[in-house]
């Protein structure tokens, strides 16, 4: 016995150490902050849930573990990420995949590295009253959001044979709300919670999900130049499982995780709570992560070809764009959902 | 139990928990009534403070509206005019301090961007263009909600971008420009709400009451907690707390309506102590303005009420019970007094002084009583005493009587020992006040009997004395020889001579001569006797004339025979007998007495007597025996 302990005692010890030098991540041979690449990623928008796994991938250094340093800029009314992108101001983007068709053929050449939210969150929210149901929808006053966002609303109107007048949305509800507008386009994770946390009941709304009307078009999806893609793709495969990782962890610590992103809300002053939050929190991995309702529907972090091709039928379709390039040319290898 | 106490303990004991009773009742009445008072009072207070503050509000905000309105009739009709604009806001602007910032904003569809901004940098106001560089002023809500609604908005408050910690709010007003479509452009007046916030923090409303005030979504545009602002909303805090009531409340503010309702505090996301909201709409931007403020402020003016209430309470108790025991004992006191009185005079003390009474009370009056009660217990024993004394000289005068009556008559039997011709038995009963009966038999000589048996009316020593008297007449004249008729009548003339109480005497005089069995009989008035013979038949004497002795000096005595053969017996009785009454006024009756003398005819004169007796007792059955019973038997056994 008195031989063994020592012995044992001196496993621990070792153990521990490797453990504990493993963990921390500066210790990580790639991921000293000498030896990390410098990232920029430009959002869509201003800090929220719908960014979590991005800032959280930043704050747990799990992008220093995959040996990146990665600064993550808030988008805004005044920035648009893909056209950054083109710019060169930043090495990586997200996009709906609709706004990345549009960049497309607007001669950004970008490449999709990783397909974040493979689901649709789109919704047609209506006051009840109004609209009861999709045929009350012609001829009401619906506001949509502008190009990128609108082609799943057109085909769903085509395929219900209404014709609603159409108005501008812009960055709020309050059109809707005052009644100015019918109806109007809403985020599940977002619009939709902001208009039943202003008094409206869901008993006052007509809702209207454009993914269970059968146009379910992925949603974020992280992008590059296809050149950047061409020249690292290691590092554009390190930010897609970094990414995808940064998002596990959210699934995984949803306190902590709005935590952080509360923190990025105020010092961007982007008025918001927590259970707002919460709310898009909830949704949006409900939309990265397959539950256990979704089956196989979709491998998380990868575009699958049905989908690409049944939004770039859509958006061809009604005529916003002259043409979209195949999946094999917007979507990079390591993105795609099979060989 | 209760009665096993004293009176003063239970009077006190009963008083004070009526009393109490009252008092809680009070209490209770007093708590909850002047709860519902000062909860009314406090009401009235909050809402007049709700009024007062949403008037301050709707003035500024009336104010910005008129003051936008006479921009927009300075534009409205002409043709746009970007210098004029300019020149216009920048005055409006400097010259309303309510005023931070003003702009005209064109519709870009129509006239291209342009939108030109006076606002207030420090002291200075400033001129910008917000379309400049194409910039899309028409995504924001000035813009786009006037410009759809065709109407004037109040916008939803937003953080100032560019200053720093300012919650503006803006009234954008659409107008028509000449030539223009029919929303040409939007003319707005921005307001700072920091002001807001200063007033409503400004409001006496206790020391954890508070108001806040909600824009038309329910964002909190004002509220201590300054965290809250812009970024939580009435209903985000409902779903927060899963509060479903806050979340109607939210509703009922934001849809205009004026409330009051309890409220479980909105500090903070967690609830706090219970509390109350008041909410009325500001009209002008579709705002709500609530108060708060905690029930625990009207609770503590109660509880101060209530505890001063059961000071006075459980004082006035003391007191009470103070005064109860004071007057209890005023009462009982006399009363232990007159039980200390009572206590001496039942040990027979009848002189022992009363406690003397005072006042006209109920103890006075007992006290009055006592003392007559005692007054007449002393006269009655006196009375009593007296009354005794009486009863005590009747009965020995009585005894006396019977004593003289007793002693006259011969009461040793066999009378004659050592005759054979002859048995006599006799008896005098006296009832229980002395009679006048009397019986008495001697030899005249050794062949003569005399038998009398008489019966003096009236009781007492002076029947007794009379009898007395008819005896030692009869003894002695019968001695001097002579029939029993002559004999009552010698005797009658005495009796009568000095009868001043008009008494009389009945009576049977016989002289038997023994040798031949011949009895010689007179009547003065009595009983007729009866003959019993040896075979047991009864026969009554026959009737003789003679009234009773003593009434009249002259009256005549006749004389009759009767003959005794041997074993004859002859049964000579006082009215006692025949007249013996039973319980219900039954007399025995001389036919009944015949019958009895036959059934007991064959028994010697002793055994006739006692049968007699005997069946008197029995028709009497404990009847009081009203008279004396005498009776004198005697068989004639034959000469020798």
């Amino acid at each position: 016995m008195r031989r063994v302990l020592p012995a044992l005692l001196a496993i621990v010890v070792c153990a521990l150490a490797g453990l504990s030098l493993g963990a921390w991540p500066g210790a990580h041979p790639a991921a000293g902050d000498a030896g990390a690449t410098p990232v920029r990623l430009i959002l869509q928008w201003e800090p929220q849930a719908q960014f979590a796994g991005y800032y959280l991938a930043a704050e747990k250094g799990i992008y220093r573990e995959h040996g990146l340093d990665v600064e993550v800029v808030a988008g805004g009314p005044a920035i648009d990420p893909l056209a950054s992108l083109r710019d060169g101001k930043a090495d990586f983007a997200t996009s709906f995949l609709t706004g990345a068709l549009e960049a497309y053929g607007e001669g950004a050449p970008i490449v999709n590295v990783c397909q974040v939210v493979n689901r649709s969150n789109l919704l047609l929210v209506a006051h009840r009253d109004v609209v009861k149901d999709r045929d009350d929808l012609d001829g009401s006053r619906v506001s949509l959001w502008g190009t990128s966002f609108r082609s799943a609303y057109l085909d769903f109107f085509d395929a219900a044979g209404v014709e609603p007048e159409l108005l501008p949305q812009y960055y709020t509800v309050s059109l809707f709300l005052r009644g100015g507008a019918d109806a109007c386009a809403a985020m599940e994770y977002n619009e939709y919670h902001t208009i039943i946390e202003s008094g409206v009941d869901r008993r006052e709304l007509t809702t209207i999900s454009l993914r269970k009307a059968g146009f379910d078009f992925p949603e974020d999806g992280v992008y590059a130049l296809a050149s950047t893609q061409r020249e690292r793709p290691g590092l554009c495969r390190r930010f897609a499982a970094a990414t995808m990782e940064g998002w596990r962890y959210c699934r995984d610590h949803p306190d902590e995780a709005l935590d952080i992103v509360l923190r990025e809300t105020r010092g961007a002053h982007v008025p918001t709570n927590r259970v707002h939050q919460r709310w898009m929190l909830e949704h949006i991995l409900a939309s990265i992560f397959p539950g256990d309702g979704d089956g196989d529907a979709w491998r998380p972090g990868r575009l699958a070809r049905d989908d690409y091709e049944r939004t770039r039928a859509s958006m061809t379709g009604e005529g916003q764009l002259a043409d979209a390039p195949e999946y094999d040319v917007l979507v990079a290898p390591e993105a795609r959902d099979a060989p | 139990m209760l009665r096993d106490l004293s009176i003063a303990w239970r009077m006190t004991l009963l008083v004070v928990l009526g009393a109490a009773a009252v008092l809680v009742g009070i209490s209770v009445y007093t708590y909850v009534a002047a709860g519902h008072m000062l909860e009314r009072r406090q009401r009235a207070e909050i809402t007049q403070t709700l009024q007062a503050t949403a008037n301050r509000i709707e003035t500024v905000e009336n104010s910005v509206e008129e003051i936008v309105q006479g921009l927009a009739l300075s534009v409205e009709g002409l043709p746009p005019d970007a210098r004029r604009a300019r020149l216009l806001l920048r005055r409006t602007v400097g010259r309303n301090p309510a005023l931070v910032g003003a702009a005209i904003g064109y519709d870009p569809a129509a006239y291209g961007h342009l939108a030109p901004y006076a606002f207030m940098d420090g002291d200075e106001v400033r001129i910008k263009d917000l379309g400049r560089d194409g910039r899309a002023y028409e995504v924001g809500d000035w813009f786009q909600l006037p410009y759809q609604m065709e109407e004037a908005v109040w916008t939803d408050p937003y953080y100032d971008e560019g200053g720093a910690d300012m919650v503006t709010a803006t009234y954008a007003l659409p107008l028509r420009l000449a030539g223009g479509p029919p929303v040409s452009a939007v003319v707005t007046g921005d307001v700072s709400l920091n002001w807001l916030t200063d007033l409503l923090e400004g409001l006496d409303l206790g020391e954890t009451g508070y108001a806040f005030l909600i824009g038309q979504n329910g964002t909190f545009i004002a509220h201590p907690g300054r965290r809250m602002l812009m970024n939580e909303s009435i209903f985000s805090v409902a779903e927060a707390r899963g509060d479903r009531r806050l979340r109607a409340i939210g509703r009922q503010m934001i849809h205009g309506e004026t409330g009051f309702t309890a409220f479980d505090g909105l500090e903070g996301l967690t609830p706090s102590e219970p509390s109350y909201l008041a909410f009325t709409p500001i009209p002008t931007t579709g705002w709500s303005l609530g108060i708060v403020y905690a029930e625990t402020e009207i609770q503590g003016d109660l509880v101060a009420l209530s505890r001063i209430q059961w000071m006075i309470s459980f004082a006035g108790v003391a007191a009470l019970v103070l005064v109860v025991w004071l007057t209890a004992r005023t009462i009982t006191r006399p009363l232990h007094a007159l039980d200390a009185a009572t206590q001496t005079l039942a040990e027979g003390d009848l002189d022992a002084p009363l406690p003397k009474a005072k006042g006209r009370d109920e103890v006075a009056h007992l006290t009055d009583s006592f003392g007559r009660m005692r007054d007449d217990l002393q006269r009655h024993i006196e009375e009593l005493r007296e009354t005794t004394a009486e009863r005590e000289r009747i009965e020995s005068e009585l005894r006396i009587a019977a004593d003289i009556q007793m002693s006259l008559v011969p009461r040793a039997f066999p009378p004659f020992p050592g005759r054979e011709d002859l048995d006599l038995h006799a008896v005098l009963d006296p009832a229980r006040e002395v009679g006048g009966d009397f019986y008495d038999f001697f030899l005249l000589d050794d062949d003569h009997l005399c038998l009398a048996i008489a019966d003096v009316s009236g009781k007492g020593v002076p029947a007794a004395l009379l009898m007395a008297g008819a005896r030692s007449y009869v003894r002695s004249f019968a001695r001097e020889g002579g029939g029993p008729a002559e004999v009552a009548a010698k005797v009658n003339v005495e009796l009568a001579a000095d009868n001043d109480a008009c008494m009389f005497v009945t009576m049977f005089l016989a002289v038997a001569d023994l040798r031949t069995g011949v009895v010689r009989c007179a009547s003065a008035g009595h009983n007729l006797p009866f003959v019993i013979d040896a075979a047991g038949t009864v026969t009554q004497v026959p009737r003789i004339r003679g009234v009773a002795l003593g009434i009249a000096e002259a009256a005549v005595y006749d004389e009759a025979e009767v003959r005794l053969r041997a074993g004859d017996a002859l049964f000579l009785y006082t009215d006692g007998v025949s007249e013996a009454m039973d319980v219900a006024g039954h007399v025995f009756g001389e036919e009944r007495l015949a019958e009895e003398l036959a059934r007991a005819g064959g028994e010697d004169c002793a055994g006739i007597i006692d049968a007699v007796l005997a069946a008197v007792a029995r028709h009497a059955e404990g009847a009081e025996q009203s008279d004396d019973i005498t009776m004198v038997a005697f068989r004639y056994l034959g000469g020798a």
